[in-house]
């Protein structure tokens, strides 16, 4: 056997072994999408959160909107008749925004640490029950934000692969090594957002694709939304 | 043909269950209801030692040093009728509860053995002994034309003794078998009559002539065609096992390995009726004398071990007691299995059972008060709610908003609520600026305030103000003064 044979043998084992690995192979299949209710991020991300991969939500600074993003993803997944796991890191999360019946489709882990959000989220991985699983993290402290070792999300990645579960990870500043996707989200809310309808505040809402690593392996993009 | 399930030694073997290695130790059962308490049942290596019925614990303990005294225990051995007669019906619809420790099964028409030949007849015991193994029971399986035939051939049997030659069978039969009394057992022993066959040689009439009445009653339990009645039992459904430990247990383990056989032997009795766990009660009672108790409901009613016993070690491992634990019982909760036709279009979790699981984690990691899905309580206080377990199952469809309806718009809520110095303008007025641990600096607008208040009738009652604020460097906070203090309720984000 030639030497690059081997080397596309071992590419392809490998590939089989660790679907989220990308070695310049074309994934076998096309990767489900998961609308997440806000047609600017849908737009942006080609359809919506890709099933079975990590993705990033940065909100830098208060007033960015990823409390948004969250109610509208959290809406659009009980309208679908899913149910939706949220890890909420500082407890942060308002329920008085949201229906009765869109709560009974929450389930809602009231965190208050980092240490505390990242280990109900490794139980929850292992769960196969949640198709997607948020991580909220805008919150927590930097300084325990800085002290996650890069092994907790190659591992929740691992965790992710035999349920295809979407572990959606929202955070103040670029944070998870091995996301998929990394999406930057900008809002300038004012006063008047207060009394506006939660769906106008949606379309102010800007998102900039900062990373995305497509199923084919490709190069990263970048992509405004 | 019927067979009888003969249990040797019944309460020794119902007071030795969940421990199956002591039936090789020398262990005496004492009676405690007899005054002076006596040793009612041995095990044979005990009675290699010198240890027999009728003696005393202290005199037991005097022929042997190493004799384990047990004893007995009416529930125990109710328990252990109630397996055995449970078990027992998935293999007949038609069975007597003879005796404690012995059970009578009417065989016609069963497909199982029904012109059965003696070795389908022998695998049939067999398999039914194999069940009851799994119980912790050793049982001797007797297989004949009539119940009295069936019941001669269990005591003779060492496992499984089917009976062919029915004639010769009973012939062979030493006289003992047919139970006479002391007197009449003492005159045929002069006689020399020792097997049946030779009492029945002498004949009937002329043996009655002597003996009196109890001669017919011999005869006629040494019948090779006398079939009686049986007076039919229904099995109970009360599904219980419990276990009293010699030496309190300080650890996870040896609670587990019990309750796995627990688990096991309760499946295995609620198969034959059809039904399936709903839920499962466990009790610890703790060397302290407290106790335990714990009702799990089973997402999924099963009957599968595996997932029962799953839910057990859930559980116990976020259980912490002062002191050891004693004794354990668990007793599963009996129903039908469930029907339910799924929607096409409908998600339902995929895995109850893991599911059941995972909130026992995060209950244990997080608190049972900071896991579920959140319900928002009466009353029109902000941020007042409870989380109760999510019951996705039967979660409401989500209807799409109603665009005529005022909907709030999401904040970030911060909790607990952090005090801030608010500089205001005037007793009653503005806030101007703000000044606590989330964000600082001069207010540039400022809307309220909003007043709210409730629960006035009665001690909990409650007022406050809000104001929606924007600050110079853009963030839009959320201020509330209750009772004179400000603090900083949410974020908008």
């Amino acid at each position: 056997m030639s030497t690059p044979a081997k080397i596309l043998d071992l590419r392809r084992l490998l590939a089989e072994r660790m679907p989220s690995a990308r070695l310049g192979i074309a994934a076998p299949a096309p990767v489900a999408l998961l609308p997440t209710g806000l047609p600017g991020l849908d737009a942006a991300l080609g359809g919506g959160l890709p099933a079975g991969e990590t993705v990033e939500v940065v909100g830098e600074g208060p007033g960015s909107g990823t409390a948004q993003v969250l109610h509208a993803l959290l809406g659009r997944c009980a309208a679908d008749g899913r149910f939706l796991a949220l890890i909420d890191g500082a407890d942060s999360f308002d329920a008085d925004a949201v229906e009765p019946a869109v709560l009974a489709r929450l389930l809602w882990a009231r965190c208050r640490t980092v240490d505390e959000a990242l280990q109900a989220a490794d139980i929850l991985l292992r769960d196969s029950n949640f198709p997607l699983i948020v991580l909220d993290l805008k919150l927590n402290p930097p300084a325990q934000l800085r002290r996650i070792s890069g092994s907790v999300w190659h591992r929740f990645g691992r965790l992710q692969e035999p349920h295809r579960t979407t572990l959606l990870v929202i955070t103040s500043q670029p944070l998870v090594g091995g996301a998929s996707v990394r999406v930057r989200c900008a809002w300038k809310p004012d006063v008047a957002a207060v009394s506006r309808p939660p769906e106008a505040s949606f379309d102010g809402l800007r998102f900039e694709v900062l990373r995305q690593v497509s199923a084919a392996g490709a190069e990263p993009v970048a992509r405004m939304g | 043909m019927y067979a009888v399930v003969h249990l040797p030694e019944f309460a020794l073997q119902a007071a030795l269950r969940g421990t199956p290695e002591l039936r090789r130790e020398p262990v005496a059962l004492v009676d405690p209801d007899r005054s002076p308490p006596k040793v009612c049942a041995v095990t044979p290596a005990a009675r290699d030692h010198g240890v027999a019925e009728g003696l005393t614990p202290t005199q037991a303990l005097a022929r042997c040093a190493g004799v384990r005294i047990r004893h007995r225990s009416a529930a125990r051995e109710s328990e252990a009728s109630d397996a055995v007669l449970q078990c027992a019906f998935g293999f007949s619809p038609h069975i007597e509860s003879t005796a404690p420790g012995q059970l009578t099964l009417d065989l016609r028409g069963l497909s199982a053995v029904s012109d059965g030949t003696a070795v389908d007849l022998a695998a049939w015991g067999g398999s039914l002994r194999t069940v009851l193994e799994v119980l912790d029971l050793d049982a001797r399986i007797g297989i004949g034309r009539t119940p009295d035939i069936a019941r001669h051939a269990a005591r003779a049997a060492e496992t499984v003794r089917v009976v062919e030659g029915t004639e010769a069978f009973i012939a062979g039969l030493p006289v003992s078998a047919l139970e006479p009394s002391t007197h009449v057992a003492e005159i045929l022993e002069r006689w020399g009559v020792r097997t049946v066959g030779e009492l029945q040689a002498l004949g009937q009439a002329e043996v009655t002539e002597r003996l009196g009445l109890e001669a017919l009653a011999l005869f006629a339990a040494a019948s090779a065609n006398a079939v009686r009645p049986l007076r039919l039992a229904r099995p109970v459904e009360r599904f219980e096992e419990g276990f009293e430990f010699e030496e309190p247990v300080e650890t996870l383990e040896p609670l587990l390995f019990l309750l796995r056989r627990f688990v096991d032997a309760l499946c295995l009795r609620l198969e034959p009726s059809g039904r399936v766990a709903r839920s499962v009660t466990l009790r610890l009672r703790l060397e302290s004398g407290q106790a335990h108790e714990r009702l799990l409901h089973v997402p999924e009613p099963t009957r599968r071990p595996d997932i029962l016993f799953r839910m057990l070690r859930t559980h116990l491992e976020t259980v912490r007691t002062e002191t050891a634990v004693a004794a354990v019982a668990l007793s599963l909760d009996p129903g039908l299995p469930a029907q339910r036709q799924f929607g096409l279009f409908e998600s339902v979790l995929r895995d109850p059972h893991q599911f059941q699981e995972t909130l026992a984690r995060l209950s244990a990691l997080l608190g049972a008060d900071r896991v579920g899905s959140p319900v928002r309580l009466p009353g029109h206080r902000r941020d007042s709610f409870r989380l109760v377990p999510p019951d996705f199952e039967n979660a409401p469809s989500a209807e799409p908003p109603r665009p005529d309806l005022l909907r709030p718009v999401p904040w970030r809520r911060l909790r607990p609520e952090p005090g801030a110095v608010v500089e205001v303008r005037g007793p009653d007025g503005d806030p101007l600026s703000v000044r606590c641990a989330v964000v600082n600096g001069r207010l540039r607008v400022s809307v309220g305030p909003w007043k709210a208040s409730g629960n006035w009738w009665e001690p909990g009652a409650w007022s406050r103000e809000d104001w929606d604020a924007q600050t110079a460097s853009g963030a839009v906070v959320r201020l509330t003064r209750e009772s004179g203090n400000w603090h900083v309720t949410g974020l908008l984000d």
